[in-house]
This record gives C-alpha cells, sequence and structure tokens, in this order.
C-alpha cells in the first residue's frame, strides 16, 4: 500500500495554520504517514510564526513522524495556486520509509553542511531493500545584503564594486549574508549521496530576498539544509523542463568573485554596461526593477549537455551578480515568454510514463516564473489537473532548484521546472 | 446580487493583510461598490480622487470591450500600480492598488484567488 495526501491552509494565524493543513493532510490518509513535507509562505515569519505553525502541525501530527520543509514563495496544488499559506505533503504505507536530516552554515561552509546533512540522511538511502531511493533537500537561498551606506537594493551605483564583492565574500559569508552558495551544497551532498534521485530547492520568501526558514522535526532554522531521504518500492520519476529558447547574444564573462556567482567583465568591457548594452536596455532601464526584466533574459551557460540558466539579482558598480555559481565563462542570453513557460510544464508532463499511476507529483519551479506568470500560473495547474487527474500533487515555487540522477552530474538551475511523479 | 458586503469585506480584508496591497475594493458602475476604506494604505489622495471620479467612465470604456475577451487593466500610475480584474461580464471590478516595486506577479495570483471567490459569493 502507498498512499499519498497534499493540504493547503490559508489560515493567517501560524497556529491555527499548522493544525489546519495537518489536518487536511491526514484526513486523506488511512494509516499514520511515514514523512511530511511542509512549506509555508513568509507571511508567517512575523513573532515567532513558524515556530508556532510547526507547534500547531505537531499538535495534530502522530509523534516520530519525520518532518522536512522550509519557506516558498507560493504553490500550485489541485485546490489552488497561491502565494499566501501553507501546505504540505505526506506519504504513508508500507512500501515506504524516510529519515530527516540537518546540515548548518550553509552561506559559511556549504560542504561542511551538505557532509552532515548527507551522513544523516544516507541511513535510509543506503538500504539495499527498497527499489527506489529519492531525497528531497531544500537549503537557504542568498539574501540581499544590508550593504553599509547603502541598505538592501537591487542597483548599487558604486565606484569600487569590488570592494564591495570582497566584503560580501569575506564578511557576507561568516554573517550569513548574500549569495546562497547552493550549488557548492549540493554537488557535495549529491556526492555523498550517489543511489539515490535527488529533488533539489532554494527556500525563498515573497521575493524580496530578505530572509528564508528551513523546517526539521519541530525545529526552525535559518542558514540551513533540511533533507527528507526516501526509500520506497515504487518509482520516481524526475525530469526538468525550462522553455527557454537562446538568443544568440554571447559574451564571455571574466573578473569573476564572490563564490563564482558574478562578474566585472563582459568581452573585457565594464559588466553592467556592456549587458545592458547586448540587451538593448537603454540607459535609466537599470533601477529597482531590473529583477522583473532579468528574469525574462536568463544567463546561460552549457555543459554536459544541459543548460544553467541564471538570473541576474543584483548589479554591484559594474559587477553581475548572479543567483548561482558559473562553471563556464561562455555565456548566451536566453529568453522566456508566458507560453513558453507553460510549453515547459507541458513536455515535463508529457515525460511521466502514461502506463503507472501516479501516487503523488512532488515539483520545484522557479519563482521568477511565478513572477513572470502571475495569475496565468493557474494554467500550470490546469496542465498538472489533466495529467494527475485527482491524484495529489504539490509544486512549490523556490529561488532555486536542482536535479541529482545516479550516474549523472548534479544539476542546479534557476527558471526551470522540476517534477518528481510518484507511480506505481 | 448574491454574496453579503460582510462575506466580501473578508475577501477584500485577506487581501489588504498583504503589506503592498494598499487598496482593495469592489467597484460597481456609479462607484456604489463595497470596501472598507478604514483599512486602505494608500498615502497619495490623487489617486483615489481619479479612481473615483473616472469610474463611470471606467465601466463606459471597457463595456466597448465585452466580446473580446478583456480580463484585467493595469494602470501604471508613477509609484504605484492599479489592477482591475473584471467580474461579471464588465459592470463589476475588483480594484487593487499596489506600490510600482511590489512583486505583481505573487500579488495577482492572490488578486485573482480574491475574485474567483468573489465571483462564487455573487453567484456570476
Amino acid at each position: 500500500m502507498l498512499e499519498a495526501a497534499v493540504g493547503v491552509s490559508r489560515n493567517w494565524d501560524p497556529f491555527i495554520a499548522g493544525m489546519d493543513v495537518a489536518e487536511k493532510v491526514l484526513s486523506k490518509l488511512s494509516a499514520e504517514p511515514k514523512f511530511v513535507l511542509l512549506f509555508a509562505t513568509i507571511h508567517y515569519e512575523k513573532n515567532g510564526g513558524f515556530e508556532r505553525l510547526l507547534a500547531g502541525f505537531h499538535s495534530k501530527l502522530p509523534p516520530n513522524v519525520p518532518l522536512v520543509g522550509g519557506t516558498v514563495s507560493g504553490a500550485t496544488t489541485p485546490d489552488g495556486c497561491f502565494t499566501r499559506g501553507a501546505f504540505a505533503a505526506a506519504v504513508s504505507g508500507d512500501k515506504v520509509e524516510a529519515l530527516p536530516s540537518i546540515g548548518f552554515n550553509v552561506k559559511r561552509d556549504p560542504r561542511a553542511a551538505a557532509a552532515r546533512c548527507a551522513d544523516g540522511a544516507r541511513a535510509v538511502s543506503c538500504r539495499g531493500e527498497r527499489k527506489t531511493k529519492f531525497t528531497f533537500a531544500n537549503v537557504s537561498n542568498g539574501t540581499i545584503p544590508p550593504m553599509p551606506f547603502f541598505g538592501r537594493k537591487r542597483i548599487l551605483r558604486m565606484p569600487f564594486g569590488r570592494v564591495a564583492l570582497l566584503f560580501l565574500e569575506t564578511v557576507g559569508s561568516f554573517m550569513q549574508y548574500g549569495v546562497g552558495r547552493e550549488t557548492e551544497f549540493f554537488n557535495e551532498f549529491s556526492k555523498r549521496m550517489p543511489d539515490s534521485t535527488i529533488l533539489f530547492a532554494s527556500n525563498y520568501d515573497n521575493n524580496r530576498s530578505l530572509s528564508n526558514y528551513q523546517f526539521f522535526n519541530h525545529e526552525v532554522h535559518m542558514n540551513a539544509a533540511a533533507a527528507m531521504s526516501i526509500a520506497v518500492d515504487a518509482d520516481f520519476v524526475t525530469n526538468a523542463t525550462f522553455g527557454l529558447k537562446p538568443t544568440n547574444v554571447k559574451f564571455k564573462i571574466s573578473h569573476v568573485g564572490l563564490h563564482g556567482c558574478s562578474f566585472g567583465r563582459v568581452d573585457g568591457k565594464n559588466a553592467t554596461n556592456r549587458v545592458c548594452e547586448l540587451l538593448g536596455w537603454p540607459e535609466g532601464y537599470l533601477n529597482e526593477y531590473v529583477y522583473r526584466r532579468t528574469y525574462y533574459y536568463p544567463l546561460v551557460s552549457s555543459h554536459d549537455g544541459m543548460i544553467y540558466p541564471h538570473v541576474m539579482g543584483l548589479f554591484i558598480g559594474h559587477h553581475v551578480v548572479c543567483t548561482y555559481k558559473f562553471d563556464t565563462d561562455d555565456i548566451e542570453v536566453y529568453s522566456a515568454s508566458g507560453s513558453s513557460m507553460l510549453g515547459a510544464v507541458k513536455e515535463n508532463l508529457e515525460m511521466i510514463p502514461k502506463d503507472k499511476k501516479p501516487v503523488l507529483g512532488l515539483g520545484v519551479e522557479c519563482t521568477a516564473r511565478l513572477e513572470a506568470l502571475g495569475s496565468e500560473i493557474n494554467k500550470v495547474r490546469d496542465e498538472m489537473d489533466k495529467t494527475f487527474k485527482g491524484a495529489p500533487y504539490l509544486v512549490v515555487y523556490t529561488a532555486g532548484e536542482g536535479l541529482y540522477k545516479p550516474g549523472k552530474p548534479a544539476s542546479f538551475f534557476n527558471e526551470s521546472f522540476i517534477l518528481s511523479t510518484l507511480l506505481v | 446580487m448574491k454574496g453579503s458586503d460582510a462575506e466580501i469585506l473578508g475577501v477584500l480584508d485577506d487581501l489588504l493583510k498583504e503589506d503592498d496591497v494598499l487598496v482593495a475594493m469592489l467597484a460597481r458602475k456609479g462607484f456604489q461598490g463595497t470596501y472598507d476604506p478604514t483599512k486602505f494604505k494608500l498615502q497619495d489622495v490623487r489617486i483615489w480622487s481619479a479612481l473615483q471620479s473616472t469610474m463611470n467612465e471606467f465601466f463606459d470604456i471597457i463595456e466597448k470591450f465585452a466580446g473580446t475577451g478583456l480580463d484585467k487593466v493595469y494602470f501604471e500610475l508613477g509609484e504605484y500600480e492599479a489592477m482591475f480584474f473584471i467580474i461579471n461580464q464588465m459592470d463589476v471590478a475588483l480594484i487593487v492598488i499596489i506600490p510600482a516595486l511590489a512583486n505583481k506577479g505573487l500579488l495577482e495570483v492572490e488578486v485573482e484567488n480574491a475574485r474567483r471567490s468573489i465571483t462564487r459569493m455573487i453567484g456570476v
């Protein structure tokens, strides 16, 4: 037997929301869940709200059921698309077992965090008797750093951008501000979990990049990584799709810094100016609105037959800061449109084998896509409904997404739609 | 029209709890809307005055688009943005004003949820 359920609560009170979403999930299962994934939007942050959310959830959950999760910018479920609320998925049955694990200080030392998190997770992942090993891991995303004299801004016009980047790379990493360093975490984590498919997500807030949280059983953490390692006698099919198109605008980056996430030169010229020039952005276009535009023009590096879209998030002096590390210096600008983003969802759903029945869909989708699609995100739900035909699914919106399949390199992206489907 | 004002105000109140929703109201032609101005956070009264004085003309104009699939209208107003989500074939609209720098896409998802709730309430 293998059962899954997904629930949503829209209550503003965190304790009640926790109870509510737990009740909704548990009422759909005939047996105690083997694990729970719990996500919430940042709305519950004030006054210890996430601790209260978890307290409410655990007040209904049987003791010792493992739980991990964190903050997301929204979710798509059979009940609708939401950018406020608490969302949970749970699986029960005798064919599944799961173990949660956690690592700390991911921005200061992502490899050590990954080692600790993977060591905890391997206990279940390495059990040989189950058919499939699958791990869901979510990790703290980057936050916009409070820069001395400038505050928290996306565009910092300053003559010494390199100094600011050095400040971020040293003091920022120690204080755990700035880029998330998810790729470093994910590469190490996947190396230590070689036989498990891994669905990876970066926790986020409401697209402000100010704070994010991780949930681990009864605990709430920041700058952590929480994983649920699952062994199951069923199939998990996982695929990533993008819906991005190359524009043939290509350039070479150099003066890479900030843990490999920023570049100061494009084709040997001032990177900020040159990127604007190549994209045809007029003077004045580069303002605090910029992230609404950069979503549509991801910078893509390609290797190992995969594309790696990076979103430009900050402009510090003449340096462009993206959300994760560049592995190559050859970049091509891609473009996205609403229809191409929806096309990626359809493409992904078509890859699910039709000869098996979906028990649960668990997806991570980039918040950039949510922000770009707005209320049209309901079309994602329409497509999911057509495929899942009443089976539960939960797609959460994150700051970055990753996928590892045994025998293949770990891949971390922006602007992707990654769906894992549990099939029997 | 079905759906009590209290129910609709409950939906609007949920929207107004979002930090970046400055105004949320249900407007009908003639500005006989449902709203609670005590919960509005809009500082710039010029926008509110302009809305009040042009609402009839607004509905007159959008009625001309009946049959074209007009669903939403956006006004970029300097530091603010007004979103009109049309309900009931052009004679009712859910109006939301947000700061121009707000995360419009994310907020739109909840405005759409509010529109769907109100549509169910008023039995369209």
